[in-house]
């Protein structure tokens, strides 16, 4: 049986701590927030 | 007076059918069928599994929606399509069976099958729940999920090591997306419970490369590149310290093991303590037959059990696939008022690259057709059959998977300000490689980002689809 080893991400792209940082730091994703709404309605109305 | 009926109270049906009564005038009937009583808000079932949401809070009562409304509802499974009716009877009808197993025949004039997927658990021996391993497809098997989850947790947090596996029973699944997100919430919750340090999490999926999700994967512009979604998802993997194998169908679950092989051919065998694995989906059994009685199963319905609408079935290979394959009024080419939609309609082919093992062993995801997509196909269908109803002319609404966007929010930990999620939209659906060479979709208008706004988009998104399944004032007002 050959075993397939199971990845652990050594060749994996990793955020950088201000990245990691700025998914929970609240006043950057409460813009995030109204980004992603006006993204998502855009793509909407371009499937309508 | 005509009947539209039903088949199927999820998010396609439910929508079909809210959608319907509101077109047409009361003097025309509107039946639902279902075998369950409740609309289940599948996205919110992750939470449900891991013990941060109860059943009650992801499932809708449907009698009480449905008698204000004004809507029908036959509680039973739809078994056999009599689209001809019989010598007797043209009228077309369908047979239904209750759950003390009793049939009725029930006539309609239009119908809209929306019967979702069986989940075939039995096609690897030892999947599903009862077998040894767990599931979120339901709101039920959710909350067996997280009660043995819990118990994982205990022994964690008495100094136990588990290894914990997630992601897909079957080398033919769907719904990678589902699994990726249930795999992200246990592993949050494990930290949140300080029981993260002795557990193994490893995900297990049919996909070529994490990322995928059935969909070819998206091609995201990020730092002046145009980057694959396998990228972002490798790296949320090695930020959360979780182990992957991709590409392998999992042969059999036994004796706390599974074994599987994968794309390349290898074989190889897991032990875990706790095991969250999708099934793969067939269509739900339904028989159709002429008015002789002779039965007409094979040409209604893909060998997969799904309802043949208008695509183009025709077999070809990946090379020559194309956006016009895919149907656009979901409307059964022997029968023009019969539709099928959400999963049970049967797609032309597969969204990703289709793989097989080198013994033969077909490991590519099926093209997943839930969510709001889904919901698009239920409200067109039946805004359509109102049209035709009430003798309008309008041209036909569409909803083409090639032509339309979907918006998908994947949580990866349910804390208002600690939780994150994977927000992403894509457009088109399925590709389009001749019209956007390489990269298959509008760069404009497909982007994937992760943070606690995303966490906050999925809360909103089930209070708002919870709101619109009561039908509460303005239902309609908020979009698919």
């Amino acid at each position: 049986m050959t075993q397939t080893p199971i990845q652990t991400g050594a060749y994996a792209s990793r955020p950088t701590p201000w990245t990691a940082f700025l998914r929970t730091f609240l006043p950057w994703q409460l813009v995030r927030f109204a980004v992603i709404n006006l993204r998502m309605l855009r793509m909407l109305s371009k499937s309508r | 007076m005509a009947k539209v009926m039903v088949l199927g109270a999820g998010i396609a049906g439910h929508t079909a059918a809210m959608t319907a009564r509101r077109a047409l005038p009361r003097e025309h009937e509107v039946v639902v069928v279902s075998p369950k009583d409740a609309y289940n808000w599948v996205p919110s079932n992750i939470w449900v599994g891991v013990g941060r949401m109860s059943p009650e809070e992801v499932l809708v009562p449907l009698r009480p929606v449905y008698e204000r409304a004004g809507i029908s509802f036959v509680m039973g499974r739809a078994v056999e399509l009599r689209p001809e009716g019989t010598p007797a009877s043209p009228r077309p009808f369908v047979v239904v069976e209750a759950a003390d197993g009793s049939r009725r025949e029930e006539t309609y004039d239009w119908l809209i099958n929306a019967t979702g997927p069986r989940l075939n658990f039995g096609a690897t021996p030892g999947l599903g729940p009862d077998g040894e391993t767990h599931s979120v497809c339901t709101a039920e098997h959710a909350a067996a999920t997280a009660r043995a989850f819990a118990a994982c947790v205990a022994d964690l947090k008495k100094g136990a090591r588990r290894t914990l596996v997630v992601g897909t029973g079957h080398g033919s699944c769907t719904c990678e997306g589902a699994a990726f997100e249930y795999l992200f919430n246990v592993e949050y919750e494990l930290r949140r419970l300080g029981a993260r340090d002795k557990a193994r999490v490893v995900f297990l999926t049919n996909e070529a490369a994490l990322g995928d999700f059935g969909v070819d994967g998206l091609r995201l512009k990020s730092g002046g590149y145009v980057v694959h979604s396998r990228t972002f998802a490798e790296s949320l993997f090695a930020e959360r310290g979780v182990e992957w194998l991709t590409g392998a169908h999992v042969r059999s679950v036994r004796g706390g093991a599974l074994e599987y092989e994968t794309l390349e051919g290898a074989e190889g065998r897991l032990e875990f303590d706790f095991g969250m694995l999708l099934p793969p989906f067939t269509g739900v059994g339904l028989k159709s037959f002429g008015r002789d009685g002779v039965e007409t199963t094979a040409e209604l319905f893909a060998p997969s059990g799904f309802m043949k609408v208008d695509a183009d079935y025709a077999p070809k290979p990946y090379e020559e696939w194309a956006p016009a394959d895919w149907p656009r009024v979901y409307q059964s080419p022997r029968h023009p008022n019969l539709f099928a939609v959400g999963i049970a309609f049967a797609p032309p082919h597969p969204i990703s690259r289709p793989r097989k093992s080198p013994s033969g062993t077909v490991i590519s995801p099926a093209p997943p057709r839930t969510g709001m997509p889904s919901a698009v196909m239920g409200r067109v269908v039946a805004l359509n059959t109102a049209d035709r109803i009430l003798g309008r002319e309008t041209p036909a609404r569409t909803a083409s998977m090639a032509e339309l966007g979907a918006a998908c929010v994947a949580s990866a930990g349910a804390g208002w300000l600690s939780g994150t999620a994977a927000s992403m939209t894509m457009f088109p659906i399925v590709p389009d490689y001749a019209r956007w060479p390489g990269v298959g979709r509008d760069l404009d208008y497909t982007f994937g980002e992760i943070g606690s706004a995303g966490h906050w988009i999925k809360t909103l998104l089930h209070h708002m689809f919870l709101y619109k399944a009561r039908a509460q004032p303005g239902w309609w007002l908020i979009p698919e």
